[in-house]
């Protein structure tokens, strides 16, 4: 819109028709300066744009010196208008000037905001719109996705600025609507006044054709006749904050983030692929033809097998169903619609692929090497420092006692920095486990530098940062024990949001495991944090219920699972019951325990269980008295009665007895009941079953199978009557010896 | 023709269909009797500018019906996919009868339709008297389709033996059917499409060999979108079978139907409907067709056996039949259900009993 020799376009943020418009727009124009909607503190970081190395996405980061917390960031893409007037002005070099409020003001004024009570009538500001306000008008006029009503305007207005003066008259029509219900918001009038001062003193110094680019809502305000004295008065006394501003490497999943700007953008992937589109002259393909072919070779890449004459099917098809619907061409919901029923054979399922890879897209940001610091750099310097660490690159051992508040406040920052992949330390055996004593092997990197501006997408202080990141990183996990493992280490990073966020997705998990065996993985683990762990800031509530659910959903899958599992892995859930077990005798909570046991007392007496778990599981029992020793002798009479197959009856016995020397020693019962099985054994059934007794008993402790066999012979239950007939031949009897000595693992001979 | 249980479509909505094609200005595919605009207008409902009302034939998301109208204007053929009660018959029966104004061309698929259903068969005395000859073809109701631009229809087309299935590959493809004993073939006329239903959680059907399935775009129907809605559904459904079979109708029903629905719902999407807690999801399909059946049996076992009075005890053990269908994973997935949610309900005591004596 031309007025008195200033253009105002008004611009469509992260928009790239948008971009393309105000491209063509100021070629056309040829203006001699350009005022660009932004903080004006972003002046100096314009010189960066000829860097090669500066490759969008990045961001405009503005952080307030003494709290880098406060910070702003204002996200650039290659198909942004403002990246594209950056680039504009420095290739035909036109002075550009920012002419938004400071960012001095704003953080200084968002302060004060925070310390007001909030107002029930909220003013509305253009930064807390949840769409950029242009969608507003795209949405009324029945277009789901702004850009294509950007196209049409564009299509529909040949002349190159004719486009703006409509999109101007829209918005003035908006505007006025709105300001009829509510006021705009106090910042809001502060950035407009700003910048129609900044408008007024550019061509007080002489400019000729100015050029004004910024969103298209405040076009109407800077077009509003308002005396220059009323703008100066209401911008008096604002207070200030001493900032600093940097460029910082961005992510397209990072676009839709509510910043700087406003509202971000949802398919930054696909507004990349638009602007590359648009560039293209002459077009080599259509829209829905390119973006289809790109989302079908996506999913090739991950194994789906989409052919060729199904991606021509979904072009036709996205063209049909546009035209059916009246529009032309196919829109992101056309196309995704159409290829949900070509590729999904009707099921979204599949095309969930694309949606990070192919709509958000992956694209990261580069900056200089020479920008300054970022606010996260800073917070981590500042950190390391009050907790007396130093950056060095020689490897060495520290030593941290966790009681001081030194040693606990290292602890938690090196295990923040593991958060992030940042290995500045990994622990060491600090021999024995539960002690207050840490020991951390250190050393610095370069390249964690680089890494830490990388991170800066995150937070601006390391504990924001990270939270972020593990929060991110655990929306990612799929199995129980790499959240539970998430789990630990934020309870030792000390980030009480996403431990209690960590809480939620595996109480989510646990409800849709079909997997017994993560369960079973995961309770012990639980149970140990809700016992030992310090769980700082989280309630301890919700862990204990989730530890409930857990073993809910345990005692109602286990008989089944343990009857599928096969002599391999039916060693691990033995061992796996066995923690389960403490786990729960170390909570000692007999709402829980009594079920558990009830769910053992069945798997015990199951039959067509492994031998190795129905043994454990009477050990278990056993062990903590809730059946009898004459049950148990019952039990082990059954199991490895002539009926069982031999093998069955070995593994049983070792589920029984494995690790358990002591317990044999005294336990008559047991002892007699074994002593009985193993005297009554035909020979060819002895000899087919002491491998497997062997087993079993070498994993006893040479004392504790000295005992026992001290305790046979000096008992009366060793039927102690040696063959008495004469023709007993003891020397050939002692070669035998040897080999008796190899089978029981003592040495039998020297007695 | 009065005393017709049900007439097709076209002629039930024959008002409805001429209003529409008398306003229609838009661009009709060669052999269509409306344009694809008014053939979505026609399922969805609407009120047509001169105030003609239009009642809707679909109740859902008017995308998918979009989807499936614009299939049939390309040369593929159209899919219905979903689980009993989500009235795919329904749409297919209405999209043929709007498109060509003929929903009769239909095949229904069984395990015994042979091959000559789908392509042609022989009148046997005209073929001994006179030798093969155009005279004695039977045409199929493809045939004829194909030979008069119109729409055919396959009912269950997965039931249907695969070798048969492939049948179609020829027609979908070529658009040509060889009559290699009259050493000619039959071209398809311009409209010609065909649209297919299937069940998607059957067990033991044949499924699509995918050369088949490249020629299908398919649209799957989704269960009723809201809990309100499929229990509307359902208690409409119960009220009509009801009067049939001469069961009353008791007060106690409507809260018993939100029950069902909301046991059905929440294991099908496998979250509470609150959001606050996920299940596991049991094998069955859990349709709402089998709502309506669990309340039906509940209904007729309370009247026949029972007080008259609709409890939670005459529809425990339908229900935990509904649900549980494989016998290893399903009673895992039910007992999960019953002792962290059922139990948790205050207001669902009654029920939890009910199922935990049968279980």
């Amino acid at each position: 819109m031309l007025i008195d020799n200033i253009f105002y376009l008004g611009i469509r943020h992260h928009g790239p028709g948008s971009a393309q418009s105000v491209l063509r727009a100021l070629k056309q124009f040829a203006p001699d300066k350009i005022l660009l909607e932004g903080p004006p503190e972003a002046a100096p970081l314009v010189a960066h744009i000829q860097n090669p190395q500066l490759q969008p996405p990045v961001a405009q980061l503005f952080y307030a010196n003494d709290n880098p917390a406060e910070a702003v960031f204002y996200p650039f893409t290659r198909f942004s208008p403002e990246w594209q007037t950056l680039h504009y002005a420095d290739a035909a070099h036109i002075p550009l000037e920012f002419f938004d409020l400071p960012q001095a003001h704003s953080l200084a004024l968002k302060r004060a905001e925070a310390d007001a009570t909030p107002d029930d009538d909220e003013p509305i500001d253009s930064l807390q719109l949840p769409v950029d306000p242009l969608d507003l008008l795209a949405h009324t006029a029945g277009f789901d996705d702004g850009e294509q009503w950007w196209e049409q305007m564009v299509e529909q207005h040949p002349h190159e600025g004719e486009v703006f003066v409509a999109i101007a008259e829209a918005m003035t029509a908006v505007r006025s609507a709105i300001a009829a219900e509510r006021p705009l918001s106090q910042r809001e009038q502060y950035r407009e006044a700003w910048m129609r001062l900044a408008i007024r003193k550019a061509r007080k110094d002489g400019f000729q054709k100015i050029a004004v680019v910024c969103g298209a809502w405040h076009v109407p305000a800077l077009l509003e006749k308002i005396a220059a004295k009323t703008d100066s008065a209401l911008l008096k006394g604002l207070p200030k904050t001493k900032i600093t501003a940097t460029w910082i490497p961005w992510t397209y999943s990072r676009i839709s983030y509510h910043s700087g700007y406003g509202a971000g953008v949802n398919s930054p992937g696909w507004y990349d692929f638009l602007w590359e589109h648009g560039q293209q002259n002459p077009l080599a393909y259509s829209v829905s033809g390119g973006w289809i072919t790109r989302a079908a070779r996506l999913l090739r890449e991950q194994d789906m097998d989409i052919s060729p004459a199904s991606v021509i099917d979904a072009v036709r098809l996205a063209d049909n169903l546009a035209i059916l619907r009246g529009r032309h061409p196919p829109n992101p919901s056309d196309m995704q619609e159409a290829m949900q029923t070509l590729f999904g054979l009707g099921d979204a399922t599949a095309l969930k692929l694309l949606d990070a890879r192919l709509w958000v897209g992956e694209r990261m940001g580069q900056v200089p090497d020479e920008m300054p610091q970022t606010p996260l750099q800073q917070d981590f310097n500042q950190q390391i420092k009050s907790v007396r660490l130093a950056k060095e690159a020689v490897e060495k051992v520290i030593e941290l006692d966790l009681r001081t508040d030194n040693g606990r406040n290292r602890s938690v920052l090196l295990y923040r920095l593991q958060i992030f992949e940042l290995t500045w330390g990994r622990i060491i055996d600090s021999r024995g486990k539960g002690t207050f004593k840490e020991n951390w092997q250190i050393q610095w990197k370069p390249d964690f530098e680089l890494a830490l501006i990388e991170k800066n997408i995150w937070g601006t202080t390391l504990a924001t940062a990270t939270e972020a990141f593990a929060i991110a990183d655990l929306q990612k996990a799929d199995t129980l024990a790499a959240i539970l493992g998430g789990l630990q280490r934020l309870l030792l990073a000390d980030l009480p949001n996403a431990v209690r966020l960590a809480l939620d997705i595996l109480h989510n998990r646990a409800a849709t495991t079909h997997q017994i065996d993560e369960l079973l993985a995961a309770l012990p683990g639980l149970v140990q944090i809700v016992r030992y762990g310090d769980v700082r800031g989280t309630d301890n509530a919700a862990l204990l219920h989730l530890v409930e659910s857990l073993a809910v959903r345990i005692n109602i899958g286990l008989n089944n699972h343990c009857r599928q599992v096969d002599a391999d892995n039916a060693r691990h859930l033995a061992a796996a019951l066995a923690a389960v077990n403490n786990a729960l005798q170390l909570l000692d909570n007999a709402d829980l325990l009594a079920p558990w046991r009830q769910v053992l007392l069945r798997l015990a007496a199951s039959d067509g269980i492994q031998g190795v778990i129905a043994g454990k599981a009477y050990r278990l029992l056993a062990n903590a008295q809730a059946i009898s020793a004459e049950a148990v002798a019952n039990a082990l009479g059954l199991a490895l009665s002539r009926a069982e197959d031999p093998s069955q009856a070995a593994d049983w016995l070792e589920g029984l007895l494995a690790g358990a020397g002591l317990a044999l020693l005294h336990d008559e019962a047991l002892l007699a009941v074994l002593d009985g099985y193993v005297c009554g054994l035909a020979p060819e059934r002895f000899e087919a079953i002491t491998p497997l007794l062997r087993r079993t008993f070498s994993t006893f402790a040479l004392g504790e199978r000295r005992g026992l066999l001290d305790k046979m012979r000096h008992s009366s239950l060793v039927t102690d009557n040696p063959p008495d007939n004469g023709d007993f031949d003891h020397e050939r009897a002692a070669l035998a010896l040897p080999l008796l000595d190899q089978i029981l693992g003592v040495e039998v001979g020297r007695f | 023709m009065t005393e017709v249980i049900r007439h097709h479509a076209e002629h039930q909505f024959t008002e409805e269909l001429a209003a529409l094609k008398a306003q229609d200005t838009r661009q009709k595919p060669a052999n269509w009797a409306l344009s694809p605009w008014a053939v979505v207008q026609y399922l969805m409902g609407g009120t047509l500018s001169n105030g003609f009302v239009v009642s809707p034939k679909y109740i859902g998301e008017q995308r998918l019906m979009e989807i499936a109208v614009a299939t049939l204007t390309t040369d593929r053929a159209l899919l219905l996919y979903g689980v009993p009660g989500t009235a795919k018959s329904w749409v297919s029966e209405h999209l043929a009868a709007a498109v060509s104004g003929d929903s009769t061309l239909v095949i229904q698929g069984t395990a015994g339709v042979s091959e000559e259903a789908i392509r042609y068969g022989w009148n046997y005395a005209q073929l001994l008297a006179k030798g093969p000859s155009m005279d004695a073809l039977v045409v199929s109701p493809m045939l004829h389709a194909m030979q008069n631009g119109k729409i055919a229809r396959i009912e269950e087309l997965t039931r249907i033996p695969s070798d048969v299935q492939d049948t179609l590959i020829t027609v979908l493809s070529e658009k040509h059917l060889p009559v290699p004993e009259l050493n000619t073939e039959i071209a398809a006329r311009q409209g010609f499409n065909v649209i297919a239903t299937a069940n998607n959680r059957d067990k033991g059907v044949n499924e699509l060999s995918s050369a088949l399935q490249r020629r299908f775009n398919t649209v799957i129907l989704p269960t009723p979108a809201t809990l309100e809605k499929e229990v509307e559904i359902v208690e409409q459904r119960v009220r009509d079978l009801g009067r049939l079979l001469y069961l009353p109708m008791e007060k106690s029903v409507l809260k018993e139907i939100q029950r069902v629905v909301t046991i059905f719902r929440e294991l099908r999407m496998g979250m509470t409907l609150d959001n606050k807690e996920k299940l596991k999801i049991p094998s069955g399909s859990l349709s709402t067709a089998e709502a309506i059946s669990v309340m039906n049996s509940g209904i007729s076992l309370s009247v026949h056996f029972g007080d008259g009075e609709l409890s939670a005890a005459d529809l425990a053990s339908s229900l935990i039949g509904a649900v549980i269908k494989d016998p290893v994973q399903d009673p895992i997935v039910w007992r999960e259900y019953l002792e962290t949610v059922v139990k948790e309900r205050a207001d669902w005591r009654d029920l939890y009993r009910a199922c935990r004596e049968l279980s």
